[in-house]
């Protein structure tokens, strides 16, 4: 590199002994400038010329029969010409050969050259007994999207109009499929993507101003050449709604405070109830999954000592030894808990009013879906959750108990609910909605356009796809946008003429596009948390219902001894057992739910309709 | 070993400009009209050097009458004729493409097409660097 200036960066010394000189690049762009005289256009008597270069060579000398070229929205430029090749070697030339038409328009006193295809021959028959080689040419619109392999490269095609959304139209970048990448990003446009008459690649905005480029009356145009189109049944439904499914999950967190204390004291005594052993406590509290207890439960021992129990003239002694003290309870609280996730759809929608008399609705939806690990979380965490590195003084990180310690964050506010949304950030789902509704408004404005005037005239290839023109003939009246265009040279007749096809649809504005914005709905989810207050239910007691309840036998359930004067052989006898029971969830709160969610945004379509006077 | 730097249609470097780029304005109310080309090469390896840079230029007749920028917002304040310096070298690989943007209004407003004019180098040399 030591033989050039000091200006070159370190970029360029990628291996400068090895650098091979390939050669002097002699590449040049050719341009060319047509300055038009657009008086030619005012003449009804215009003559016209072809140009035609095949590879580097003009044929327009062996042009014969007729040049058509045609131009829709979104499609390959086209056109097909016939001519007669000098010899076999220019007839094998023609294959892939780059193609340039340009007319020359004359009337007297001046003249314009406009051009009318850049492309490539695409195909040609040739037809021996006539010598006549037809060509059919293309101008690679569809090589355009292919031949990207980023997918910046793809949405550089759309000039910024379309909306991408990685969430919902993924860029594959292992495997690249740019054309379906493209067809994605194209549906969401609101406008079209073409390729001129000079091979340069348009984007074309669906905008149509109150004041055309040029305004066509019945002079101007062939007799009975123009036609009022209008939109199919199929086009055109009454409504189309553009929808974004959002599912998520709503974390719930129901707490309730549950407690018991024990009978009074006398009735060990009198009646030989049981006391209740701490063991028997827990293992009630412990049992009840899917509910767990929060933190510990606060367990009341017996203070170990006599206490005296009067019973008629008599007083007696209970004991509390301290083992006993140890096992048993005369009263406990806890916090119990459970929590679960309910799969929520929230849906986003907007809806597009078409105008069309049918009942038909048609829908435009995607569904985003959180990757939130729901059933992790529900779970509790195996306590074997540890690195095993360890064989001693394992690091315990510092935390603020929430206690919840056995369960992953995050923590729902108790007796309420927190939708998840995922890790998508706010950003990504307004992206995703945006992307949603652009592909239902380029699906109702594509419905609205296809209201259309189509009109032929002499040949005038001033006015490309997406130029604003005006009608005002045989009573019909209306701006539209040209969204098909064709140009017929008829080199045998010698007529050239043009025919245009402008997109009338009955908008609202005079450009095409939407606002939207998103607002997750917050939930307003409230848990019962009325504590429970647990009591004792004795059996085989002149107390105890001879048709208990099953539901409401809740509490410390134990029986009377035969000895005890409140003994009632023919009362239902319990098992002695601790008895919790928690209410159930609702189906509200546990089935999936669906949310309707009006999207707050707002419309435009390009357009002032068309009208016809009898 | 063929070049292989040169003008593109497309930022990609897919579509060589085969035929001339066509620029048409009316005689009696004449506006400049623009167009962007790219120069490179899709091969990554490659590099495009010339000692004092690498420019490119209108040439031909009329050559003043277009105007050349690395940006859109550039031909505001390019002057008509001037070289344009596109580095002290290109690299080659669509990333390190330039845009070259071009103005033309012609000044002579008179009918016809002047297909004189072209975008030329100054003969730098192409690298393989391996």
């Amino acid at each position: 590199m030591s033989a050039f200036d000091s200006s070159f960066d370190a970029s360029f010394d990628t291996d400068a002994d090895v650098a091979i000189e390939v050669g002097v690049v002699t590449v040049v762009c050719p341009l060319a400038v047509s300055v038009v005289d657009l008086q030619v256009f005012e003449s009804k008597f215009l003559r016209w010329s072809p140009v035609v270069n095949i590879g580097g060579t003009d044929v327009s000398g062996r042009l014969t029969g007729r040049i058509s070229i045609s131009a829709v929205e979104d499609s390959a430029r086209i056109a097909s010409l016939a001519l007669i090749p000098p010899n076999a070697a220019a007839l094998a030339a023609y294959d892939n050969a780059p193609v340039t038409i340009d007319v020359l328009l004359y009337r007297s006193g001046t003249a314009a050259a406009f051009r009318l295809f850049t492309g490539l021959v695409e195909g040609s028959e040739f037809a021996p007994d006539s010598r006549v080689a037809s060509l059919e040419c293309r101008d690679g619109h569809q090589e355009r999207p292919k031949a990207c392999t980023t997918a910046a490269e793809v949405e550089a095609l759309f000039g910024g109009l379309a909306v991408p959304s990685p969430l919902l139209l993924e860029w594959n970048a292992t495997e690249p499929d740019p054309v379906s990448y493209f067809k994605g990003l194209l549906d969401t446009l609101p406008g079209a993507v073409a390729i001129d008459a000079s091979g340069l690649w348009r984007v074309i905005p669906w905008t149509i101003p109150a004041t055309p480029a040029a305004s066509f009356g019945q002079d101007d145009i062939y007799d009975g050449s123009l036609t009022v189109i209008h939109a199919n049944r199929a086009d055109l439904p009454k409504q189309i709604t553009a929808t974004l499914a959002h599912r998520i999950h709503r974390l719930h967190c129901w707490q309730i405070d549950v407690s018991w204390s024990r009978v009074d004291r006398s009735r060990y005594v009198v009646d030989g109830l049981p006391t209740l052993p701490k063991a028997t406590a827990l293992e009630a509290l412990n049992g009840l999954a899917p509910w767990h207890i929060k933190g510990s439960p606060v367990m009341v021992q017996p203070i170990p000592g006599s206490y005296p129990i009067i019973v008629g003239p008599q007083t007696l002694y209970y004991l509390v030894d301290y083992p006993e003290a140890q096992l048993t309870v005369d009263a406990f609280s806890a916090q119990l808990y459970r929590r679960w996730y309910q799969e929520v759809e929230i849906r986003y929608s907007i809806a597009f009013e078409m105008g069309g008399l049918s009942d038909r609705v048609d829908a435009v939806s995607a569904t985003l879906t959180s990757d939130f690990d729901a059933g992790a979380w529900e779970s509790p965490l195996s306590s074997a959750s540890s690195s095993g590195i360890y064989s001693a003084n394992e690091p315990i990180p510092v935390v603020t108990p929430t206690g919840y310690e056995a369960l992953p964050a995050p923590y729902p506010p108790a007796n309420a609910s927190v939708d998840h949304l995922g890790s998508h950030t706010s950003a990504q789902r307004l992206e995703a909605l945006r992307h949603v509704v652009a592909k239902g408004l380029r699906q109702a404005t594509a419905g609205k356009r296809k209201q259309r005037l189509r009109f032929g005239r002499p040949i005038d290839p001033r006015f490309e796809l997406g130029a604003v023109l005006g009608v005002d003939a045989y009573g019909v009246s209306g701006i539209g946008q040209v969204d098909e265009l064709g140009h017929d040279l008829d080199l045998d007749s010698g007529d050239a003429s043009s025919e245009f096809t402008l997109a009338v649809p009955q908008g609202n504005s005079t450009m095409t596009g939407a606002t939207v914005a998103l607002t997750a709905p917050t939930p307003t989810v409230a848990h019962p948390s009325a504590p429970i207050v647990l009591g004792n239910k004795i059996g085989a007691a002149f107390e105890t219902p001879a048709f208990p309840d099953a539901d409401a036998q809740v509490g410390f359930l134990c029986n009377v001894l035969p000895t005890s004067n409140n003994y009632d052989p023919s009362k239902p006898v319990f098992n002695t057992k601790f008895r919790i029971i928690m209410p159930e969830l609702t189906a509200t709160h546990r089935d999936p739910l669906t949310i309707e969610t009006t999207v707050t945004g707002s419309y435009t379509i390009a357009g002032a309709g068309l009208t016809i006077d009898f | 070993m063929p070049t292989t730097f040169g003008f593109f249609s497309d930022a990609s470097l897919k579509t060589p400009v085969r035929s001339a780029l066509f620029f048409t304005q009316d005689r009696t109310s004449p506006v400049a009209q623009d167009r962007v080309v790219y120069f490179g090469s899709p091969l990554a390896g490659r590099s495009c050097q010339k000692d004092g840079g690498v420019y490119v230029s209108a040439t031909g007749s009329a050559a003043g009458d277009v105007k050349l920028a690395l940006s859109a917002a550039g031909l505001d304040g390019a002057a008509g004729g001037t070289p344009l310096r596109l580095g002290a070298g290109v690299l080659g690989g669509v990333a390190n493409a330039r845009a070259i943007y071009i103005r033309v209004l012609d000044s002579t407003h008179a009918p016809g097409v002047n297909a004189g004019l072209a975008l030329a180098l100054n003969d730098p040399t192409e690298y393989d660097n391996g």
